[in-house]
């Protein structure tokens, strides 16, 4: 069962992601305004290093890769992480000394 | 409609039949295509080579099924390059899973569905022992760095735990001296963190990445995670670091599945990057509606 048909079914299902980028990628990286050009510009860099051929092409696709996941994008998901961190420290807070009664349910 | 604006708006049946055209051949008939080492997996695999002699590394498999394909790969150079340390420098190596659906993947690493694995000569038991399936998630992960024999009495095959040789030297967290974590989601890295790295800050974590999980691990390294292998493009560039110690691993049936999904990733990166370009192209080029 786990052979032949969970890791079938599982192998399916996640594999069919490519399919779903793939289209989502093209229609999607269309250079329409500034900020969605240098989305672009960003999205093909990364995967050219990403893809293994890309640093074969030219080696500094690796490098221009890499620049972009350890800063803009590193500052990005620290941003996030810090933002998700402060979020459910003020949620606590808000529970903890009752200003927060959603979780009990109910109406007024 | 012109030339300009069917090319905005190929129908999505056409990519899809493209991309499997671009990626089955290669798959099975690998074109082996170049690569060049990035950094992370050449760090990934200095790492485990400079695990001291004798020193505990727990390797466990996060995943299930659906991130096999990608981290398939990862799991068997893994696997036979912590072999190849037991041998080299008497390593120890405890194999577990917070994923249930994980627990069957170890034996089948090693038992013969990629292999037989080639083990050097590693005793069960007193070279490395499987676990299997702990339960709790993060629970578990907490009840394992205070008492390993008490978060999981029995390994895989239910021998007591307190009689296996190796085990008799890992209690708690503070005999594991590397956390080897390939995973696919949660619980993973982050719950590590907080349950094993919080209690010993000395604990060295090599991660075994899905290419998209790849920025949440960024922040954390060099500081917590050492070092990662990013999805199949690290699977394939560490087998081929593996291979030259073990070449069997190349010419085996991953090794040679690793070569396929090398290519088969620069082919589908290479398409996706055309269409986008012909994408734009049509949209700059169409004509405007005043």
């Amino acid at each position: 069962m786990y052979d032949y048909v969970l890791s079938a079914l599982d192998g399916t299902m996640y594999s069919i992601l490519a399919f779903f980028i793939a289209s989502g990628a093209y229609r999607a990286f269309r250079a329409r305004t500034a900020e969605a050009a240098l989305l672009l510009i960003a999205g093909t860099l990364v995967m050219l290093g990403n893809a293994p051929v890309g640093g074969v092409i030219w080696t500094g696709f690796l490098d221009i890769n890499s620049w972009i996941q350890r800063i803009p994008m590193m500052a990005g998901i620290r941003g996030i992480l810090i933002g998700a961190g402060l979020g459910a420290i003020a949620m606590g807070i808000r529970i903890l000394t009752g200003r927060e009664r959603g979780y009990l349910g109910g109406g007024e | 409609m012109s030339l300009w604006e069917k090319l905005e708006a190929i129908d999505r049946r056409v990519l899809y039949a493209l991309l499997w055209i671009v990626v089955l051949p290669v798959l099975y008939y690998p074109i082996n295509l170049p690569t060049i080492i990035s950094d992370l997996t050449r760090e990934y695999y200095n790492q485990i080579e400079a695990i001291p002699s004798g020193s505990v590394v727990v390797l466990a498999y996060d995943l299930g099924p659906a991130g096999w394909p990608e981290l398939g790969g990862q799991c068997y150079a893994t696997m036979q390059h912590l072999f190849t340390m037991i041998n080299e420098k008497g390593i120890k190596v405890v194999m577990l899973c917070y994923w249930a659906t994980g627990a069957a993947l170890i034996p089948n690493t090693f038992e013969g569905v990629y292999g037989p694995m080639d083990q050097m000569g590693a005793e069960y038991g007193v070279d490395w022992v499987n676990l299997g399936y702990i339960a709790g998630g993060e629970v578990g992960m907490s009840n394992f760095a205070m008492d390993t024999w008490g978060a999981k009495p029995t390994d895989y095959e239910g021998t007591l735990v307190s009689t296996i040789p190796l085990m008799q030297n890992v209690r708690t967290i503070q005999d594991v001296y590397m956390l080897i974590s390939i995973e696919s989601g949660t619980p993973g890295f982050e719950e590590y963190n907080r349950q094993w790295w919080t209690r010993k800050n000395t604990l060295k974590i090599l991660i075994g990445a899905l290419g998209v999980s790849i920025p949440g691990y960024e922040p954390f390294r060099p500081q917590r995670i050492q070092s990662y292998l990013p999805g199949g493009k690290g699977a394939s560039e560490y087998i081929s670091l593996v291979g030259k110690k073990v070449p069997a691993i190349l010419a085996g049936q991953m090794g040679k599945k690793a070569v396929g999904v090398n290519d088969a990733l620069s082919t589908s990166h290479i398409l996706v990057i055309i269409f986008v370009a012909i994408g734009n192209i049509g949209y700059f080029l169409r004509p405007r509606r005043k």
